[in-house]
């Protein structure tokens, strides 16, 4: 048998006795792969068997589409807290003039390092961090930060707040934050059939909106990525203009009913409920409130420039 | 990118020609696609416009611009045509190289997604499939009518640009003798098969890229994404791949056994759906002036261009991290290393299966 196989075989019979979750000696495994296979053939093993369990890809390239909203140019220097499987850094390196990518699990880490050396990217730069209290930049350093999916502490709680104010302070004056972050209100919470995968509490559009404010951001772009906010959107959708959103859902929505019968059935839960809000919500003209349910946001805020800057004067 | 695009598209509004005032703001509602495609689509919405004004449409790698330069000149040229109507594809705005991405910025179109519904045994329901196909050919025709090219150079351009796609078929997948032997004679027939002359071919001409707006006297056809599209194609290659896709987007059963199912029941049995594909078919190589006698070489050649497309198509994704999760699913079913996964793929499925049942092609 193939050393790929044997691979795939390993962490299919893993995953039947733990579930979903990758725990850390099998993802040293899965390192040793990436160093001595290559990057590219153990993120196959991987998502081969995450498929294999009707589970979903766990990330490709348009995972980073959302850079298209930003002002990014060879000029930028980006941070990314939460490097993923290394879609987002990478999908930056390739805009930015400098990427460098935190995470607090270090085989995540050591797996963006095989795949920046193997692909031969030179203006990424991959570093570990214990938790988000050290994080070894100065202040004022970067153009654009992406918040997204990085735990920010070992056991103890962190507020959105803080994590909001640790980004400020790494900004420079007009510098964009990208944020992808849960929303409390999301209808799968409310069903009882979804977790809150984040290290950082939930809050609503609104309680999102206010800790930015109160922080110092401004000029804010508010989008539901679906079908979820931690997965692979497919749309990203803006929650704050009613046309766009009324066209999506009576346009676009109605598209989900052409994908594979495999996509629907992996999805079916959450198409049902989407299906029969989006119904009453059309008949009722009550788009709007769209926003209040869906998975989660991503959110781009612009560092306001000094002088209407009051949150740390307080 | 969206940020300076905007910037540029209100320094010369004007001059864009898209029917509505400068606006003070413009907003993007994003549209990933497949990862295979290559490509992400913002729509935008201005002001307080109920409806997108334009569509922008980037290539996420850098290295593709070739394929942006052909959808424009694709486009171009279609709007120069007569006999088709210049509201059914876009229209160009913009071709440029915003920040270090070529973005072509197009008009929208009117229309809704075709849709198609299922009966209760998983076939799709027939009134809607007759009606739908039927639309589908006539705007081929159309098409085929208004780009129509036929010269020596052309044929014979053309014909040796299939034989090498049959030559790298071969090369890339494992085939048995019978298979081979097939393929060597798909070669010595192509001659024929291109006797109504060589038009545009879209290239992705499935359901969910035709718009169909109806009103009390009319339904108008409009056809988005000519990503893949080029100048001159094989006869009939378009509405093969929307026969193909019609069933399998709309099929019941899953996994492996339900698209081999759906192929069969759409083109090698019996049945009173494959019976409005044969009528389809054979209605439409006479309005191509094709020769009906050679639709199953081409449907041979077009699985073969199609297997040798998806193969390129999944390897630059492989290099870049992601495949998609479809070839991940077949990878898996099959047992496949990295390297066998790219292969993956129905197409070279479908090829067997035609190349196995000699004899029961529909038409």
């Amino acid at each position: 048998m193939g050393r790929s196989r044997k691979m795939y075989t390993y962490f299919e019979t893993v995953w039947r006795m733990r579930g979903t979750k990758i725990a850390n000696d099998e993802m040293r495994e899965f390192l040793r792969v990436a160093e001595s296979d290559g990057w590219d053939r153990a993120l196959y093993d991987y998502s081969k068997a995450q498929v294999a369990r009707n589970g979903t890809v766990p990330e490709d390239r348009r995972v980073a589409d959302w850079k298209y909203l930003l002002p990014l140019s060879r000029n930028t220097r980006a941070l990314v807290l939460g490097c993923g499987w290394g879609a987002t850094p990478i999908a930056l390196s390739e805009t930015c003039g400098t990427v460098y990518a935190i995470d607090s699990t270090w085989e995540k880490i050591a797996f963006l390092s095989a795949r920046r050396r193997q692909q031969r990217i030179d203006n990424l730069y991959a570093i570990y961090v214990r938790d988000g209290s050290n994080l070894p930049f100065p202040e004022k350093w970067f153009d654009m930060v992406c918040v997204r999916g990085f735990r920010w502490a070992g056991t103890q709680s962190v507020r959105v707040r803080d994590v909001v104010r640790r980004v400020h302070s790494l900004l420079n004056e007009g510098g964009i934050v990208y944020l992808s972050l849960g929303n409390r209100l999301a209808f799968q919470h409310l069903f009882r059939r979804g977790k809150n995968g984040s290290s950082l509490p939930l809050h609503t559009i609104y309680g999102y909106r206010r800790i930015l404010e109160a922080e110092g951001f401004s000029e804010f772009q508010f989008y539901a990525p679906l079908p979820h906010y931690d997965g692979i959107p497919l749309f990203y959708v803006p929650l704050e203009d009613t046309h766009a959103l009324n066209f999506f859902l009576r346009h676009i929505f109605p598209l989900l009913e052409t994908v594979s019968p495999e996509v629907r059935r992996a999805y079916a839960f959450e198409y049902a409920v989407a299906k029969i809000g989006v119904r009453l919500a059309l008949l009722f003209k009550l788009t709007g409130l769209a926003k209040v349910f869906v998975s989660g946001f991503s959110i781009i805020a612009k560092k306001a420039a000094r002088g209407t800057d009051t949150a740390h004067a307080a | 990118m969206l940020p300076e695009l905007t910037h540029r598209l209100l320094a010369d509004w004007n001059g864009l020609s898209l029917g509505v005032e400068k606006p003070r703001t413009v907003r993007y509602l994003g549209i990933s696609g497949s990862v295979e495609g290559g490509t992400t689509t913002f729509l935008a919405f201005i002001d307080r416009c109920s409806r997108p004004s334009f569509v922008v449409k980037i290539h996420r790698d850098p290295s593709e611009q070739s394929q942006v330069f052909t959808e424009r000149n694709i486009l171009s040229y279609l709007q120069t045509r007569s006999g088709l109507s210049a509201t059914s594809v876009p229209r160009v705005i913009l071709c440029e190289k915003i920040t270090d991405r070529w973005v072509l910025v197009q008009s929208v179109l009117e229309g809704r997604p075709m849709v198609a519904a299922m009966t209760r045994d998983g076939r799709p329901e027939l009134e809607g499939a007759a009606s739908n196909l039927r639309l589908a050919a006539d705007w081929l025709a159309q098409l085929h009518t208004a780009t129509r090219a036929r010269t020596a150079a052309i044929d014979s351009l053309l014909k040796q640009h299939a034989l090498n796609t049959i030559q790298e078929f071969a090369s890339i997948f494992d085939l048995s003798k019978s298979e081979r032997n097939y393929l060597n004679g798909l070669g010595d027939r192509l001659d024929a098969a291109t006797g109504g002359g060589v038009s545009v071919q879209h290239g992705d001409f499935c359901r969910h890229n035709i718009l169909v707006s109806r009103n009390s006297r009319r339904t108008e056809v409009a056809v988005i994404d000519w990503t893949f599209s080029k100048r001159a194609g094989l006869p009939l290659h378009d509405l093969f791949f929307f026969l193909t896709t019609y069933f399998l987007q709309v099929r019941k059963h899953h996994g492996i056994t339900g698209f081999i199912r759906a192929f069969a029941d759409t083109f090698l049995d019996r049945n009173t759906y494959s019976s409005i594909v044969k009528r389809c078919l054979t209605g439409h190589c006479r309005q191509l002036n094709v020769d009906v006698s050679m639709v199953e070489t081409l449907f041979a050649m077009f699985l073969v261009e199609r297997a040798v497309f998806e193969f390129h198509q999944v390897l630059r994704c492989s290099r870049r991290g992601g495949l998609p999760r479809f070839t991940l699913y077949l990878a898996g079913v099959g047992n496949r290393d990295y390297a066998e996964a790219v292969k993956a793929q129905l197409w070279i499925h479908f090829f067997k299966i035609l190349v196995a049942r000699p004899g029961q092609f529909i038409a």
